[in-house]
């Protein structure tokens, strides 16, 4: 069926007004290097939305965490946000200097914990905003809307922002890309090396290409594992 | 001496032992009284043992007796039995120096705080007042006098005669240069130059005791000997260095009030005010090339109650519209019982900043958006729910405050005891009440919120305890378990009751 005349019009006139949006491909984002090797499969970006999903709190997103807030494999160190859902991050768990430049926001709930982040991306100053659901009851973060994390997605990407959401379950539809943690720990980890913890953390990766291409990789060292869908 | 006239007309106010009229004037000794003040107060200073306890001031019938300045207590007392010694009082010299500058204050908006006990006022202005000067004199000496205050007033065409007028005075002394008014000034000992102790020294071993003999010395021998000091000291002998007066001014304070005839209930004509407030405030700053680093806002309302609160600006500005941003995403978030009845805004002063970031620094992109951002965010989490945490000094689990993002770095260090091992804790605030079932005073089962979990490992028990001088005492057991829903918690009893601090992970 032919579009109407006027409908084109409306078109030609977006296009011409708004070129970025009707781009099919979005400006190159930096790079980010942690040193970890699950975090860099997953090829995080600034201006990028991602998500780590923990089915099980002893998988150890928290290592994951408080590398991403001291900024492993930043020269310049930067202020970084940390939305704290559920009110549980322990200061004692990143160094002094980490302290100084991270910006800690005590949510209530998942709700408050999305505006705060809104509030974070659409003021551009924050490189770096960690937003913290998993202990958050699964009800709240179901009830999150999609939209909302789009919106989330298109404010990181105008502020150049780095984005992390950490979740107990699939939830942000949007995502640059997703790291599952499946293997949790057992107590005998409570006495080993948090570096040798980190370095043996074990997932899965999803990362969205350009054209909606999906890539399977695979994270973790030494065994492969099975992708996850 | 150098005695060369000129237009201007300048007092000096000297009130002679100044220290022991501080003293007497809370507590007051007999008149036939032998009186020495010590240097140093009850209780010397730190780095000044040397000179506590020698004599900074004796009155005249203690110099009758022998006892000068600098001696020690002991010299003193050996040369008087009767000797009365007296400390220092700070606080008390304050307030004499300023009874002192406020007399000065009532002649001339122009006057020096020269040193303690002196001040110079520059008269040269005030109509008629060549004429006057001896009236004048005597009028600020009565003045003093009311106040339990001896002074003497100098007169002369510059700031250092007419200092060494006060000095040579026996009540007002007028230096018009020449005759008997240089010979007075002449045979003033050195002492009243105040030169360093070393040349003071010197001089005495040459046989120096004058401002005479001190003014028939070489110029370029004394500077080549003496030094900048001995030099100085050689110019204000010889007639003065011809400098300005470093003049007393008024503190200015960048605060307004405004009492409301009428109790405002909105937030419209509240920010109607404060836009006012900050015009004249910003103008103030102008005016001083000084911009503002915190508003300080106070509102009083009418049920008595005060809500005070700092703001503090990310990058200091005296920009009203930025100023005035700050103050509204502050009270937009704001609830109040009662009606406004005034507002009081203080912005507190500083130099526009000239820093220069660190290497590995990053700034903010734009401080001040950042700054509104802060506290829209406050406005949402409430305060103390948002900030950087700072950790304190205390061994109590979860020992920290939170502080502002943007307040600065205290220096001394902060704990850093970041562990090194083991999972990241997650810390349920407040910890949860848990019931645990022992087996063999280990812990087998946890009972919350109707769920039972068994616990298939354990670590522990782990004795902590802290604050026992005090009320606050507290001591924990503490074991880390893994549950049967395969998480890692932190368990601690405290007392008769069990808590879950919180998960690992």
């Amino acid at each position: 069926m032919k579009s109407p005349a006027n409908i084109t019009d409306i078109r030609e006139l977006l296009r011409t007004r708004f070129p970025l949006a009707q781009a099919a491909e979005l400006p190159p984002a930096a790079e980010i290097h942690t040193g970890l090797a699950c975090l860099d499969q997953m090829g995080l970006q600034a201006g990028r939305l991602h998500e780590i999903v923990c089915h099980a709190r002893a998988a150890g997103p928290g290592l994951l965490l408080s590398a991403l807030l001291d900024g492993g494999g930043q020269e310049i160190k930067q202020p970084v946000a940390l939305v704290d859902g559920a009110d549980v991050f322990n200061p004692l768990d990143v160094s002094a200097e980490t302290r100084e430049r991270l910006l800690w926001l005590r949510c209530r709930d998942a709700a408050q914990a999305v505006k705060g982040a809104d509030l974070l991306l659409r003021d551009g100053n924050m490189p770096r905003v960690l937003m913290d659901l998993i202990l958050c009851p699964d009800s709240t973060v179901r009830r999150i809307p999609a939209q909302v994390w789009h919106r989330l997605r298109m404010l990181a990407e105008k502020s150049g922002a780095l984005c992390c959401v950490f979740t107990a379950f699939q939830t942000v539809p949007c995502v640059r890309s997703r790291l599952v943690l499946t293997l949790p720990h057992g107590l005998d980890a409570l006495d080993r090396p948090r570096a040798e913890l980190s370095a043996q953390l074990r997932g899965s990766v999803v990362c969205r290409g350009m054209g909606l291409e999906t890539a399977l990789r695979t994270a973790g060292m030494p065994l492969p594992l099975a992708a996850a869908g | 001496m150098n005695t060369k006239t000129s237009s201007s007309v300048h007092a000096a106010i000297w009130l002679p032992r100044f220290a022991l009229q501080a003293a007497l004037r809370v507590t007051p000794q007999s008149s036939g009284a032998v009186l020495a003040v010590l240097d140093g107060g009850a209780e010397p200073a730190a780095g000044n043992e040397a000179g506590a306890g020698r004599i900074m001031h004796a009155n005249q019938i203690a110099e009758c007796r022998g006892i000068m300045p600098g001696m020690t207590t002991s010299q003193a007392m050996a040369r008087c039995m009767k000797l009365t010694l007296l400390h220092r009082m700070a606080d008390e010299e304050e307030r004499v120096q300023q009874e002192l500058l406020e007399c000065a204050d009532r002649w001339t908006p122009d006057y020096e705080s020269t040193e303690p006990g002196l001040c110079v006022l520059d008269l040269s202005a005030a109509r008629g007042i060549r004429q006057r000067r001896l009236a004048c004199g005597e009028s600020i000496r009565t003045e003093l006098a009311t106040h339990s205050l001896e002074a003497r007033v100098g007169f002369a065409g510059d700031p250092d005669h007419a200092c060494l007028a006060a000095h040579a005075a026996e009540s007002v002394l007028i230096h018009e240069g020449g005759g008997s008014d240089s010979t007075l000034l002449e045979k003033l000992p050195v002492a009243v130059l105040h030169p360093a102790p070393a040349v003071m020294e010197v001089l005495r071993l040459w046989g120096v005791h004058t401002l005479a003999q001190l003014a028939a010395l070489p110029r370029e021998g004394v500077a080549a000997r003496l030094g900048a000091d001995g030099l100085h000291a050689w110019q204000l002998a010889k007639g003065g260095t011809g400098r300005l007066l470093q003049r007393v001014r008024p503190a200015v304070l960048f605060c307004e009030t405004t009492e409301l005839e009428h109790p405002v209930e909105s937030l419209e004509p509240l920010l109607f005010m404060l836009r006012r407030m900050l015009e004249t405030l910003c103008r103030r700053l102008a005016e001083r090339w000084l911009v503002a680093a915190s508003e300080h806002l106070r509102l009083t309302f009418e049920d008595g109650t005060q809500h005070e609160r700092l703001l503090r600006v990310a990058e200091p500005t005296r920009d009203e519209d930025l100023l005035l941003r700050v103050l509204h995403t502050h009270l937009d978030g704001m609830r109040s019982a009662a009606a406004v009845k005034s507002v009081t805004l203080e912005l507190t002063p500083t130099r526009q900043s000239m820093r220069q970031n660190l290497l590995f620094e990053r700034s903010l992109r734009d401080p001040q958006r950042f700054a509104e951002t802060l506290a829209q965010l406050e406005a949402l989490f409430g305060i103390g729910r948002m900030g950087k945490p700072r950790l304190l000094s205390s061994h109590r689990p979860d020992a920290f405050l939170m502080a502002g993002f943007l307040e600065p770095t205290p220096p001394a260090p902060t704990r850093n005891d970041t562990p090194s091992h083991g999972l990241p804790l997650c810390r349920f605030r407040p910890p949860r009440t848990v019931g645990v079932s022992l087996h063999q005073h280990r812990p087998a089962f946890i009972t919350t919120a109707g769920t039972t979990l068994a616990i298939t490992a354990a670590n522990g028990p782990c004795y902590l305890s802290g604050d026992w001088w005090d009320r606050q005492a507290w001591s924990r057991e503490v074991w880390e378990v893994a549950a049967s829903d395969g998480a890692l918690y932190q368990l601690a009893r405290e007392g008769s009751h069990w808590v879950l601090d919180g998960v690992f992970g």
